[in-house]
């Protein structure tokens, strides 16, 4: 592990890490995954509900500490990026009218905060869920954007354990893109994104 | 609903925030923009946050935006909608377009 630890941020000293991705696609879980392998916490709440996260969660100072080195985390999970928020969506989840509706107006904050959060991190996670199709606009926009700010990105096709996943679509749809492909919930795989987050920064 | 064909002309100098104030404003009249332009990333992302302002909870619940397949870089056309009239089908470099609408998508 300390092994596996020492070779990522190998040049930088700190960074603010964004966890993107669009509703659902499972980055409240990698950014859990995350947190608890370098901080031993977690870091939001879980949902089968969209948008459960509708405020930037960071957890500040992770402090990783190894071969006489350090390197300080701001990990920073993102609400997802929409184009659209429907409250009735909310309400066939059980939630009553007004929870749903005031959940919707805060998501719409969210996705602005999301989106504002753009010029403040030095690396992406951008997550896919992998049971879906990766060619949502809202990935591109994620993606084109942060390749128009010039922030290094690597992208998470997430939800492997699932049978119906098809993370090789992600792989197709991006091919200038690493994609690592993981389970954040049972943390398959996520030894490689580690990887791939040391070699990005 | 109506369909509007805006050609690069018209929206060629227009700063982001005042493009995505046109786009929402024949978006929200009911329309189904096809913009004779790639909207820029900053640009949609702008679009977004302006859309995320304009979101009640009855009459306006967002767009839909299609662009064609930025990791190639080919087509100059970009497609708003508004979301509770239709729905996005993507089937590799098909696009459908459904009207009917999704009414619940997020």
């Amino acid at each position: 592990m300390l092994d596996k630890i020492s070779r990522i941020f190998k040049k930088k000293q700190s960074l603010v890490l964004g966890v993107y991705g669009a509703p659902n696609a499972g980055k409240t879980t990698l950014a859990n995954r995350i947190s608890l392998d370098f901080a031993g916490k977690e870091i939001g709440v879980v949902s089968p509900i969209p948008h459960e996260t509708r405020r930037a969660t960071i957890a500040e100072h992770i402090n990783v500490r190894f071969n006489g080195k350090s390197i300080d985390v701001d990990l920073v999970d993102m609400p997802g990026v929409a184009s659209k928020v429907d409250y009735r969506e909310f309400v066939r989840y059980g939630l009553s009218e007004e929870e749903a509706i005031e959940r919707a107006k805060e998501a719409t904050r969210g996705v602005i905060e999301a989106i504002q959060w753009l010029d403040s991190i030095d690396l992406a996670l951008t997550v896919f869920d992998s049971t879906k199709a990766p060619y949502d606009q809202v990935n591109l926009v994620i993606l084109g954007n942060l390749e128009a700010k010039k922030i290094p990105t690597v992208l998470v096709a997430n939800k492997i354990d699932l049978p119906e996943a098809r993370p090789e679509l992600v792989k197709e749809a991006f091919p200038n893109h690493r994609v690592v492909c993981v389970s954040a919930l049972r943390g398959d795989n996520i030894e490689e994104l580690y990887r791939a987050i040391a070699e990005e920064c | 609903m109506r369909i509007d064909i805006v050609p690069e002309r018209i929206t060629r100098r227009m700063r982001p925030k005042d493009k995505a104030r046109m786009i929402l404003e024949r978006v929200k009249g009911n329309a189904i923009l096809v913009l004779e332009e790639r909207l820029k990333p900053e640009e949609q992302a702008e679009l977004i946050k302006e859309t995320m302002m304009e979101i009640d909870c009855e009459q306006f619940c967002g767009i839909e935006v299609v662009t064609f397949n930025e990791e190639r870089r080919k087509g100059k056309i970009t497609v708003v909608a508004p979301s509770n009239v239709v729905e996005v089908a993507r089937q590799g470099d098909l696009i459908s377009l459904m009207l009917g609408g999704c009414l619940g998508g997020v």
